[in-house]
């Protein structure tokens, strides 16, 4: 399985369409969609899957390196936007971001879907083998 | 409020340009930096609650934008040197009197009198008030002002740096005759006199000086009085022996308690006599030294203290002279022989003397002095000064008149060279002489009651001495004042040329005779400094202003004359300073005090405004609170 730091609800839809075989289905992800993470592991539990959430997050995403007049433009979408930003901004992102983390682990909680944090930094090798394992995904 | 600046239309077209471009970068966009994000939905999360505070964030960049515009009109405005038309009325014009005399040298106050008495000013000058204007004066034996009245701090502060002490008096009546016409029609006229008060007469020198509106104060300098003086120093060679000199000096004590004085007499810079003195509180101390040798050409006498006391004007401790110069002169003696003659004249090593015969007259070569004994061929060129003994009846330089018999000497001039150390002159008895008859511009040395019998003038630019008498037909021969008459004539033919120099006193202007008809010499001080002075009638003029030994050199290669200069002047050797000056009227109050601090120029405070403003701008930015 290939760590895919790009979830899409489309990418979903086909991914249970081409296997209808259903089973165990381990997602890894920064759950960065547009659409809202929500879709895309709903589509999972609907089709049957028994989703596992690996959720990688960048730390870095909450304190970027960034000041001043800059035009912040997303590397996904391509949308763009004019902001000044400064020290109250950035931690206002700060804060944001934490929701937004807190937001995704209640939505898993609430739905029994196994949810576990991964570090970016981490090599993958040791997200499978030893955050996997000691999430109890593996023996 | 008016403008001393740029004028307001000039001040507008500037502030508008200025203006413009700054409103014109504000109003462009700039273009702003792409930072790429993971997921832009976050931002806008963050955004969307900014949106409310657009408006704000608008008046916030307008704030922004009016701030520089105070700028640039604060910083238009200071151009413009705005001043309140009552303080451009209203600034006080200042003529400081700097005493830079020789007792300003005074070390009472350290380091001296002169830099104290520079702080004082100085401290004025930091002080002075936007429209205050300031002039600084150097006050010694020549007035000097060192700038125009100027509010230029710096101008002031660099002429305060030129003043340097003399070693001559203060001339307070020149310095007030400058300081008041500086003053004529300028608005509220101060005169300030910084000095220790060693003035002389004050009262004198102020006397028929009207000082009008002009306000008059004093700044005292000085804590102490104690000082010992050499208060005149002098020197002559022996006229028989020009080896040998005597000196007589002065010494002054202006001390409150006797001094213990060491006194070094160097002749050519090689000590040459050292003694001790004691001199009382207030005594004038002469000493004469005898029968000195061991210098040829400079003295220099020096003191200090010896009993620990204090001596604090260092200027007057040492004086210089010259002594006159050694030559030898070269004497034709013209006479059919004169045993009291020729013997007289060996008396001096430094004659050459060649005696002829009338009949061989003249020898070869050139001389100084040329002694017709008796007889009055035509002078010779390159005969020099001529001394007649005994006028002929035709061919002398003069007529002689009727016949005399004996007569002698009954009023003569005393401060002739000729007549110098002729002791018992008017005992002389002259069997038979004939009465002398000058011509115009011709001056009667000595006379009988019946003429003159003694003559010294000049012929076809040559100078003569003529006796009325032939000196066998007297008993002046057989006196002393028969050689030294002899030498008195040669010495004054032959220093005629290198005119025996004295020392001068500073503070004089010099007229110093050299050699030829140049029209400038160079002037070498005793500090080393060189300086070009005009010549005009044979001699050159000098302010003198440093004691020491001078050379004053002609053209390229000239031979140079030397001289000596001194500070001989108990005016300024009495440095007891004056707690007050008092002009005549009443006391002279100190100046009335300076507005310290800041200079109340306000395109100053402008400046410090718009700075203060671009402070504030640059910390409200960084801190992203402006924008």
């Amino acid at each position: 399985m290939k760590i895919d730091d790009r979830l899409r609800f489309g990418a979903l839809r086909t991914f249970v369409a081409q296997h209808r075989r259903r089973g165990l289905a381990v997602l890894v992800s920064d759950l960065y969609d547009p659409a809202g993470f929500e879709r895309g592991i709903n589509a999972l539990r609907y089709h049957g899957f028994e989703p596992y959430v690996l959720h990688v997050v960048d730390r870095a995403d909450a304190h970027p390196d960034v000041a001043g007049d800059v035009r912040v433009y997303d590397c996904e979408t391509g949308e763009e936007r004019e902001v000044t930003v400064t020290p109250p901004l950035l931690e206002k992102l700060g804060r944001a971001w934490a929701d937004y983390q807190t937001e995704i682990a209640r939505f898993c909680v609430a739905h029994r879907v196994p949810y576990l944090v991964a570090d970016a930094e981490l090599p993958f090798d040791e997200i499978v083998l030893r955050v996997l394992r000691r999430g109890g995904f593996l023996r | 409020m008016t403008l001393l600046g740029l004028p307001l239309g000039t001040l507008l077209a500037v502030g508008g340009a200025v203006a413009a471009v700054t409103v014109a970068l504000y109003v462009l966009k700039l273009r702003r930096r792409p930072v790429p994000v993971p997921f832009s939905r976050l931002w806008e999360r963050v955004l969307r609650d900014r949106e409310a505070t657009t408006l704000f964030s608008a008046l916030k960049r307008l704030l922004s934008l009016l701030v520089q515009l105070a700028l640039v009109a604060l910083l238009v405005f200071a151009l413009g040197d705005p001043r309140p038309v009552r303080r451009v009325e209203e600034g006080r014009s200042v003529v400081v009197l700097v005493d830079t005399s020789a007792s300003m040298k005074a070390t009472d106050v350290a380091p001296s009198r002169l830099d104290a008495a520079r702080e004082r000013v100085a401290g004025m000058v930091r002080a002075l008030g936007g429209a205050d204007r300031m002039a600084i004066v150097r006050l010694d034996a020549s007035v000097r002002p060192l700038g125009a009245l100027t509010g230029d701090v710096p101008a002031l502060e660099a002429a305060l740096e030129e003043l340097r002490p003399s070693d001559t008096r203060a001339e307070l009546r020149q310095g007030l005759r400058l300081a008041l016409d500086a003053l004529r029609d300028e608005p509220r006229p101060e005169l300030v006199l910084v000095s220790d008060g060693a003035l002389g007469d004050v009262a004198r020198a102020a006397s028929g000086l009207d000082l009008g509106a002009v306000t008059l104060s004093f700044v005292p300098v000085g804590a102490a009085s104690d000082n010992v003086a050499i208060s005149a120093f002098s020197v002559r060679r022996y006229p028989l022996d020009k080896s040998r000199y005597e000196v007589m000096l002065e010494l002054t004590n202006l001390s409150a308690a006797p001094a213990e004085v060491e006194l070094s007499l160097l002749g050519d810079g090689a000590v040459v006599e050292v003694t001790r003195l004691r001199v009382d509180a207030g005594e004038r101390h002469p000493r004469f030294l005898r029968d000195l040798a061991g210098a040829s050409r400079t003295l220099e006498a020096a003191i200090r203290r010896v009993d620990g006391g204090a001596d604090h004007l260092p200027a007057d401790d040492r004086a210089f002279a010259l002594l006159p110069e050694r030559r030898r002169a070269r004497v034709c003696a013209v006479t059919r022989g004169n045993n009291y003659l020729e013997a007289a004249l060996l008396l001096d090593e430094y004659l050459d003397v060649t005696v002829v015969a009338p009949a061989r007259y003249p020898p070869p070569g050139t001389f100084d002095v040329t002694i017709f004994d008796g007889v009055a061929p035509p002078l010779a060129p390159g005969g020099g000064g001529a001394l007649y003994l005994g006028v002929p009846e035709s061919g002398g330089p003069l007529k002689r008149g009727k016949a005399l018999a004996m007569v002698g000497f009954d009023q003569w001039d005393e401060k002739s060279p000729l007549t110098r150390f002729l002791h018992g002159f008017g005992d002389v008895q002259v069997a038979r002489a004939h009465a002398l008859v000058p011509a115009k511009g011709d001056r009667v040395v000595a006379a009988s009651a019946q003429g003159p019998l003694l003559v010294a003038g000049r012929r076809d630019g040559r100078r003569f001495v003529a006796l009325g008498f032939d000196p066998n037909d007297s008993d002046l021969v057989l006196r002393p004042a028969w050689p030294l008459f002899l030498l008195n004539v040669v010495d004054d033919f032959v220093e005629e040329d290198t005119s025996y120099v004295s020392s001068f006193r500073t503070g004089d202007v010099w007229r110093i005779p050299v050699p030829g008809d140049a029209r400038s010499a160079t002037l070498l001080s005793p500090d080393g400094t060189r300086a070009t002075v005009p010549v005009q009638d044979g001699r050159a003029i000098v302010r003198g202003e440093a004691a020491g030994f001078h050379e004053l050199t002609v053209g390229e290669g000239g031979a140079p004359v030397r001289f000596a200069a001194n500070l001989i002047d108990l005016d300024e050797s009495r440095i007891e300073p004056a707690k007050e000056l008092n002009l005549g009227g009443s006391p002279a109050p100190p100046p009335a005090p300076f507005e310290a601090g800041v200079r109340r120029e306000l395109w100053l405070l402008l400046v410090l405004v718009a700075v203060a403003l671009t402070v504030i701008e640059w910390i409200t930015y960084h801190r992203r609170l402006t924008v």
